[in-house]
């Protein structure tokens, strides 16, 4: 449960349909089973649709990165952002669109830049491993977004929005939605485009400068359906079209930058789901398409890879009782790449049969999940196996406790990525735990507070290394391990609501052991993982006023596996402001956010710039 | 009581924002000596730590062999800021040091005596400079044509002379004669440039694709080493007399080995390259030697890489005929110099900057 200041604006607000009133922790606060049932045990947060509200006009990135203890690896304004959960790699934390997949096959990663956060209805974090559950890759958690339609009503009812956004630095935003529903059948539709020049000040050896070639220009497109065939089956649909040109802006080393980069993405979603009084039936097909276009004509650079997935998952959720229930699905994934330079096709076919037993005992105190994954990748095969659990002490205090085994396979790049790749590689491989308490006290002053530690050893892992030419090698065993804390205070004194929420993990992410000769990276942490960052959230709720005054703190990045360079720890400080008001059936909601307020120089990965003070205004209007 | 909130809100982020917060950025780790200043007699080993490409920690390191001290971060030290992306090579005119930052597109310019910057020259991608004359220079400029003349007095560029190929590379001096490779896999040529014009005046064709290193032995005779197997173009090593071309002695290596870095001792009589495999294989893996007389390449290596590591920088030392042999420990961390004799026996090591790739020694 994310502790920041959305709940309470939520429910005093007359919200649009689509904003649902956010579920509390014992709700379900996902589509999918194997978050709501079947991980009692493990740390999820989940993003209030508030909180979705506040930065809706923003990337993923922005808000992971400000609410979220996660460290978001951004390579600046205009550049890729990838997760790192507790210590994991950018290819070892996953990310997941209605149950599906989405990082890209070849590279392992997902850009969470490009993940515009208006598209999505639920968007939860899932601390930890949990590869029975989620398969290959899921090393250190996993971001999972989804997208929804309203209700079924009785008479047809149609929703429409539009949005406008303007922000420092040239940057423009127009968005409609337009949404009908009616008994049987829902409909909607979302598009956005957005323009900007990124030319934000900068210093350089002492002087300022105006950060160039660091132009955005992009589209996004989401179309959903829905239907409802009787009163036990339901057929959906989403198509979800974006492209993004992005010009790349020069490192601090640089003197100038020309490259620039292309992202179009194309994911389908075709969802059978049929319900009755004891269990859930579904089937899931999935076809994305990412194509990547690269070029630098500085040094003669102009690549275009493509990658394409097919996903078929099955699945049966079967409730036998209060305290007996089953899942059991069936995914099936096939990867290919196009190497349009090489004029081949090179694919990862994965296959497997997972179930998730969930046992619900002791007066209803215990939840034990018992998870179970057997996975076929191309010729291997491997078991994983997973237990977690959750004790309610009392009405205020809950035991958590998640073990897991840990596994990912080389993703296609680092098999076949030329030059470079290196075919023989071995998948990593290991086991996490997890073990903390929930602190959860309800009354005039409410107290939400949550403390876990974990630990995970991880052998075979992955790096690459390399000069003129990147290679990825098995080099090591890393040993991660840490606490994270969640809290929030709540004071409600008539019409307003004051909160108080802080939010910190501590991370140690070292080499134990190596196959390099004479490597200085023992008992080191791993590059580009703070030991230490931090948020905080203050402010306050009156009437349909929201006032936030945000704070995160990023610790120390080594950015050498030897810890001998380092990038200095850096404090953001920023302020978001929301009003609503209603005229009859119609709403006029406006934002004004003032990101960086203390003009702090900083830079979350080594040469690349982040800008300072910078303002964004957002205007909708719905009807 | 609202009212009261809100004030004291406002008045907490006003003080909030009135501040500003400047905070210092990339800090470089290891010793941070500051080697004293240099005194005739006194002999510095400098070495190009081209850094992680991409990370701007490109550093340079200096050895003192006969006080065996070791410098680190040398430029970062001296002068207050980072030497930039992918340092490349280092050369010594009269009383200066030419940094060629590659990833920059710079030539950093360096005192000699205590190391403090003197100017940075703009020159895009450059790879290596090589002395023509009192005052002139020639620097090969990577993804273009163009090698740079350079004023070595007023730390100027003069001018460009344009090649038939991209990525001018190696180059020699011989006599009145500048002989450049051009790593281009288009390219099977040598070039020589008449040093008094500035202009290519005659080109030698070679037994492979993609020239990249160039050396000459002790009768003069040329030695170019050739190819670029990541773009399907197999190595070869070339060699000929300027006096007697077309008669040329040819070695083509086979299966993909990867040559790099081609050395020759102060005697001219012994040829040195790396055998690279970025895999860390064992197969053709390390530093490999070659007489000048030899009618094959050598097979095995004469100072074998480790399983999973492999060298970037060789230099050979022209007043012991030591083996300097830079290990890069994958670029990710800080490097290594290990200091061979001419018979192959371990004398010492020596940690650096990240990506030991070149070395210049002091005479």
């Amino acid at each position: 449960m994310l502790f920041s200041f959305a709940d309470g604006f939520a429910q005093v607000s007359d919200t649009l349909k689509e904003v649902k009133i956010k579920a509390r922790r014992d709700k379900k606060v996902s589509t999918d089973e194997r978050v709501n049932t079947y991980a009692p045990g493990q740390t999820i947060v989940n993003i209030d649709s508030v909180t979705l509200e506040q930065y809706k006009y923003q990337s993923m990135a922005n808000l992971l990165s400000q609410q979220v203890p996660v460290f978001v690896k951004s390579y600046g304004l205009n550049n890729i952002a990838t997760l790192n959960f507790r210590g994991s790699s950018a290819a070892q934390s996953q990310v997941y669109w209605n149950g599906i997949p989405i990082q890209n096959a070849a590279l392992g990663i997902s850009d969470v830049s490009l993940l515009p956060v208006s598209l999505m209805n639920n968007v939860n974090v899932v601390y930890g491993s949990s590869s029975a559950l989620w398969g290959s890759g899921n090393v250190g958690g996993a971001l999972l977004v989804e997208n929804t339609l309203p209700e079924y009503e009785e008479e047809a009812v149609y929703h429409q929005s539009v949005s406008a956004v303007a922000a420092s630095f040239g940057h423009y935003r127009f968005g409609v939605k337009s949404q009908l529903t009616d008994k049987k059948f829902s409909l909607g539709l979302q598009v956005h485009g957005e323009t900007a020049h990124n030319d934000f000040r900068y210093e350089k050896s002492g002087e300022s400068l105006s950060m160039t070639n660091a132009a955005l220009h992009s589209g996004v497109g989401l179309l959903q359906a829905r239907y409802q065939v009787n009163d036990k089956n339901i057929v959906s649909a989403k198509v979800w079209y974006q492209q993004y040109y992005r010009e790349v802006p020069p490192a601090l080393f640089e003197s100038l930058s020309v490259k620039n980069q292309r992202d179009e993405s194309l994911r389908t979603l075709l969802q059978w789901d049929r319900k009755t009084n004891k269990s859930n039936q579904y089937l899931k097909v999935s076809y994305i398409r990412d194509m990547m276009l690269y070029q630098d004509s500085v040094v003669s650079l102009d690549t275009k890879n493509i990658v394409n997935q097919s996903y078929v998952e099955a699945g049966l959720n079967y409730r036998f009782s209060t305290h007996h229930k089953l899942l059991l699905f069936a995914p099936v994934q096939i990867s290919w790449i196009e190497r349009v330079s090489l004029n081949d096709t090179k694919s990862q076919n994965r296959a497997a049969l997972a179930g998730a037993y969930l046992l619900t005992t002791l007066n209803y105190k215990l939840d034990v999940s018992f998870n179970l994954r057997g996975e076929v990748i191309n010729d291997l095969s491997v078991l994983l196996p997973g237990i977690n659990a959750s004790y309610r002490i009392t009405d205020w205090l809950k035991l958590k406790g998640n073990l897991q085994r840990t596994y990912r396979v080389p993703t296609l790049n680092e098999l076949y990525y030329q030059p470079g790749g290196n075919a023989g590689l071995k998948p990593e491989d290991g086991w996490a735990q997890d073990i903390g308490y929930e602190v959860d006290v309800r009354s005039k002053l409410s107290l939400k507070h949550s403390l876990s530690f974990y630990n995970r050893v991880i052998d075979n892992w992955i790096l690459w290394y390399g000069g003129a030419i990147w290679t990825p090698h098995n080099v090591a065993t890393v040993h991660s391990r840490g606490l994270q804390t969640e809290n929030r205070l709540e004071y409600k004194l008539k019409s307003v609501t004051l909160r108080l929420g802080v939010n910190a993990g501590y991370t140690l992410a070292t080499t134990t052991s190596s196959y390099l000769p004479n490597d200085g990276s023992i008992g080191k942490q791993i590059p580009y993982t703070p030991r230490l960052n931090a948020q905080l959230n203050a402010g306050l709720i009156y009437k349909r006023f929201y006032i936030n005054y945000n704070y995160t703190y990023t610790g120390l990045r080594y950015i050498t596996s030897d810890e001998s360079y380092s990038l200095s720890a850096y404090h953001i400080s920023n302020v978001q402001l929301m009003y609503k008001a209603s005229f009859g059936e119609n709403q006029l909601q406006i934002m004004v956010q003032c990101n960086n307020i203390l003009n702090t120089d900083y830079q979350v990965v080594n040469a690349r710039p982040m800008p300072g003070i910078n303002w964004l205004t957002g205007v909708s209007w719905s009807f | 009581m609202v009212g009261k909130n809100y004030q004291i809100l406002i008045v907490a982020l006003a003080v909030l924002i009135t501040a500003c917060n400047k905070e210092p950025v990339t800090e470089p780790g290891g010793n941070t000596n500051l080697p004293p200043v240099s005194t005739p007699g006194d002999r510095s080993i400098y070495v190009a730590c081209e850094g992680s490409f991409g990370n701007g920690n490109a550093s340079m390191s200096v050895l003192n062999i006969s006080s065996d001290a070791n410098y680190e971060n040398v430029y970062y030290n001296v002068n207050g800021e980072l030497l930039g992306d992918v340092f490349q090579s280092i050369t010594k005119v009269d009383d200066k040091l030419f940094l060629c930052i590659n990833n920059s597109d710079k030539v950093v310019v360096l005192s000699a005596s205590d190391r403090k910057l003197i100017k940075t020259i703009n020159i895009s991608k450059p790879r290596y400079v090589l002395v023509v004359g009192d005052d002139k220079a020639y620097v090969t400029s990577q993804y273009s044509n163009d090698v740079y003349v350079l004023n070595t007095n007023t730390l100027s560029v003069t001018g460009k002379i344009e090649m038939s190929y991209q990525n001018p590379e190696g180059m020699i001096r011989l006599g009145e004669m500048a002989y450049v490779c051009c790593w281009d896999t288009a390219c099977n040529m040598l070039y020589s440039i008449d040093i008094a014009k500035d202009q290519v005046v005659d080109s030698y064709t070679l037994a492979g694709y993609a020239p990249h290193d160039i050396v000459s032995d002790k009768n003069d005779d040329i030695w170019v080493l050739s190819g670029n197997v990541n773009k399907n173009k197999q190595a070869s090593l070339t060699s000929f007399n300027a006096n007697s071309f077309p008669v040329v002695k040819s070695f083509n290596f086979t299966d993909n080995k990867d040559p790099i870095k081609l050395r020759v001792n102060s005697s001219g009589d012994m040829l040195y390259y790396i055998g690279v495999d970025y895999l860390g294989g064992n197969a053709y893996n390390g530093v490999f030697k070659m007489n000048v007389d030899d009618a094959q390449l050598p097979n095995t290596p004469f100072i074998p890489a480790q399983q999973l590591q492999y060298f970037w920088g060789l230099g050979i030392d022209p007043n012991t005929n030591d083996i300097f042999v830079g290990d890069p420990k994958g670029f990710v961390q800080k490097g290594a110099v290990m200091i061979y004799s001419a018979n192959g026996t371990l004398k010492k090591t020596y940690e650096t900057g990240i990506g030991p790739g070149y070395f210049y020694f002091d005479e």
